[in-house]
């Protein structure tokens, strides 16, 4: 029997690592996140370096012992700090969900649903998303195994399938020509990633959790998406350069055997991504909040939450064009910066030098 | 919370009404949807002419208004001054909406390929919704003809044809180009998209039609530049790796003709730089196969494949020669190829001057 309320560094990597893989591969491939599909490849290692720089205030505010949250340091600084910091993080949460939840919607309404209205569906798919936050992080994580598990065998049943289009011929010259540029992609991939702000706030509530969990994570989501863009690039080539959601062109050109409509499973997939992803941040939001505004154990937040997702997303997914200029990474780039490096290394500080001064 | 226990079944059942089979208030019965397998486009004085052939999907039913039914399926002709105005007609005229995702192949017309494909394929692939990976083909002559042709089988004639173009493409003796693949190469701009060339002729033993493949259409761009004859692509599809199981026949020396299997051809390709010349090597490996009858005919094994050797080789360095006389086409991409290995290279400058300096190696050994 596990902890009450405590899920294992395996399942919140899970999490991670199925609601972060939606968000790169339903990006549209006109995301600036490098225009080539050769930057998009190379793109995985200045990730790495990003991803290992993220981790270092991430890991000086939960401590050795990883029983630290960003509020409980805040806490120590000023209690207004503290509420402040957990009004930020939630309304990040709430962003980014809605940001996933356009980027769904969008999907389905250019490829699943064109020009149809499909609002409808994502008022429910919300309703349903906060009701599975309201069910706990246990759940979540259990699922979040769970969709992973799902999800790995969706990718090699869609890149076997595929496998026999690939052609080298169809790769990019894999030159860093644009070293700028590259680092910039690798940054656009790691402000997808936006769920490891969840470890400031949900680390205690994470058993076992370390440093290594998270290099292995950093390693393994590197290596999937690396090896999955240079298959979409060996298949599509030039094509799927051109198309609005790469990853999807590839299952639709795939095929195994009698079955043909493979971006039918691609779409159930991407169903099940979205949703954990919505779930995710709206606990998150309302774990933010929790902590530092109400003590209740009602459900009702989770579904103000919900609600409050979707209204966020109306605006956002009235064209493509407003979802660009929303998932702009010149916009969110400098928020994920302040949120994810900044703020925690200045509170770390701080509280770690009031900590000193009492000692003294 | 007992009140939220019934949440997820209320939430279930109403996303019931969400399924894209519960449309309200039109429900689109599959009586409602002409659904099309095989498209073919000819170029007409005033425009563009859309041959559609769909399948019946209530066969033994009175045929549709303005339908010629054959068999299961139903061949409609829409004329426009583009794509666009043609398959507007198609509900008006049908009464039925145009499904274009069960589409089997696209048959281009030797004319409108003369004039340029893109703008029409592109229509198609982003307008119409159809799969990328349906197969694309150049008719000889008019693509009305390919794409209106009873073949005589209840699987429709773009069953046939596509059948055809697999079995064809195995062996070499054309190059089956799909739409996703045709798209890239023609974005690519440094490499040469080809299809096959289709036509359809009359059986000798009945009046039926059968399906022919008479090469293949290589393309400058969007614009076909040249066809070449079914031999040339056998060779081509050797060259560049494309075939896996190729059956030549070979002349030897005493006047016997031998026909030769060859297995899995293996394509290398080196490039050399030297002093900023570029120079290629293709090195073909293969497994020849010949029959016991040739053999007896001759004095040994390996006389019998230095003879094949030399012939293949002249040919291959013949066919090599003929395609590249004709400027601006990479073959075995080559010019990418260098340009991946030399990014300072400029594959437009030294193209030629690379396809020149090519060198073709062969490797036989017997299976």
């Amino acid at each position: 029997m596990g902890v009450k309320g405590k899920i294992t560094a395996a399942q919140l990597y899970a999490v991670f690592f199925v609601s972060i893989l939606s968000s790169v591969f339903t990006s549209l491939s006109s995301e600036a996140q490098g225009s080539s599909s050769a930057n998009r490849i190379l793109n995985v290692f200045p990730f790495l370096i990003w991803a290992s720089l993220a981790a270092v205030p991430i890991f000086l505010i939960i401590g050795k012992n990883t029983d630290q949250t960003l509020m409980s340091r805040c806490e120590t600084l000023s209690p207004f700090l503290s509420k402040t910091a957990a009004a930020l993080y939630a309304a990040a949460a709430l962003w980014y969900a809605s940001l996933g939840l356009s980027r769904f919607g969008l999907f389905m309404q250019t490829e699943l649903f064109p020009n149809k209205n499909v609002r409808l569906l994502i008022l429910i798919f919300s309703a349903a998303a906060a009701y599975t936050a309201s069910k706990g992080l246990e759940t979540l994580g259990r699922t979040g195994l769970l969709f992973f598990i799902l999800l790995a065998a969706g990718i090699l049943v869609i890149t076997g399938a595929s496998i026999k289009y690939f052609d080298f011929a169809e790769l990019p010259p894999l030159f860093p020509t644009d070293i700028k540029g590259l680092f910039f992609g690798g940054f656009v991939t790691l402000t997808k990633s936006a769920e490891i702000l969840s470890l400031y706030v949900l680390s205690p509530c994470v058993k076992n959790h370390g440093k290594k969990h998270y290099a292995f994570w950093v390693l393994c989501f590197s290596l999937t998406v690396c090896v999955m863009f240079t298959v979409i690039a060996g298949v599509t080539g030039a094509f799927g350069e051109r198309q609005t959601f790469q990853f999807y062109t590839l299952t639709s050109v795939a095929e195994l055997g009698v079955l043909e409509r493979l971006d039918e499973l691609l779409s159930g997939l991407w169903l099940l991504c979205a949703f954990l992803k919505t779930s995710f941040f709206i606990f998150l939001s309302e774990k933010c909040l929790r902590t530092s505004f109400y003590r209740t154990t009602k459900k009702l937040p989770f579904f103000v939450l919900g609600a409050a997702v979707f209204l966020l997303y109306l605006p956002v997914s009235v064209s493509e064009k407003a979802y660009k200029l929303a998932a702009d990474p010149l916009f969110n780039g400098p928020i994920f910066i302040v949120l994810v490096l900044i703020f925690p290394t200045v509170v770390y500080f701080l509280s770690k030098r009031k900590a000193d001064r009492r000692k003294t | 919370m007992k009140r939220f226990q019934s949440l997820p079944i209320i939430m279930c059942m109403i996303l019931t009404l969400a399924l894209s089979g519960c449309s309200i208030p039109l429900p689109m019965e599959l009586s409602r949807r002409l659904i099309i397998e095989a498209v073919g486009v000819d170029t007409e004085k005033n425009g563009v002419k859309i041959t559609l052939q769909t399948v019946d999907a209530f066969f033994g039913e009175q045929g549709k208004e303005g339908g010629d039914k054959k068999g299961s399926t139903e061949i409609y002709g829409f004329q426009g001054q583009n794509a666009a105005e043609a398959l507007a007609k198609v509900e008006e005229t049908t009464g039925l909406k145009p499904m274009f995702s069960q589409i089997k192949l696209i048959v281009l017309s030797e004319e409108t390929a003369r004039k340029g494909v893109k703008e029409i394929l592109e229509y198609f692939l982003n307008e119409t919704r159809l799969r990328p990976d349906i197969d694309v083909c150049v008719s000889e002559g008019k693509a009305q003809d390919v794409v209106a042709a009873k073949l005589g089988s209840s699987a429709g004639a773009a069953g046939v044809l596509q059948e055809t173009l697999r079995a064809a493409a195995k062996t070499g003796r054309t190059v089956r180009t799909l739409l996703f693949r045709f798209m890239s190469l023609l974005y690519s701009e440094i490499d040469t998209p080809l299809c096959p060339v289709i036509s359809v002729r009359k059986s000798d033993v009945s009046d039926s039609l059968l399906p022919a493949l008479t090469g293949a259409a290589l393309f400058d761009g969007d614009v076909l530049r040249k066809k070449i004859g079914e031999e040339e692509t056998q060779l081509l599809a050797f060259l560049t790796g494309g075939a896996k199981k190729t059956e030549m026949t070979v002349s030897l020396e005493n006047g016997d003709l031998v026909s030769a299997l060859f297995l899995s051809p293996r394509v290398q390709r080196k490039l050399i730089c030297q002093n900023s010349t570029f120079s290629a090597v293709l090195t073909l490996r293969a497994v020849c196969s010949v029959s016991q009858k040739s053999q007896k005919n001759n004095a040994s094994t390996e006389a019998l494949l230095a003879q094949i050797r030399k012939q293949l080789s002249t040919r291959l360095r013949l066919c090599f020669q003929s395609l590249c006389a004709d400027a601006g086409f990479d073959f075995c991409r080559l010019k990418k190829r260098c340009a991946q290995k030399y990014p300072s290279f400029s594959a437009e400058k030294d193209g030629e001057a690379l396809l020149k300096n090519v060198i073709i190696q062969l490797e036989i050994k017997q299976k």
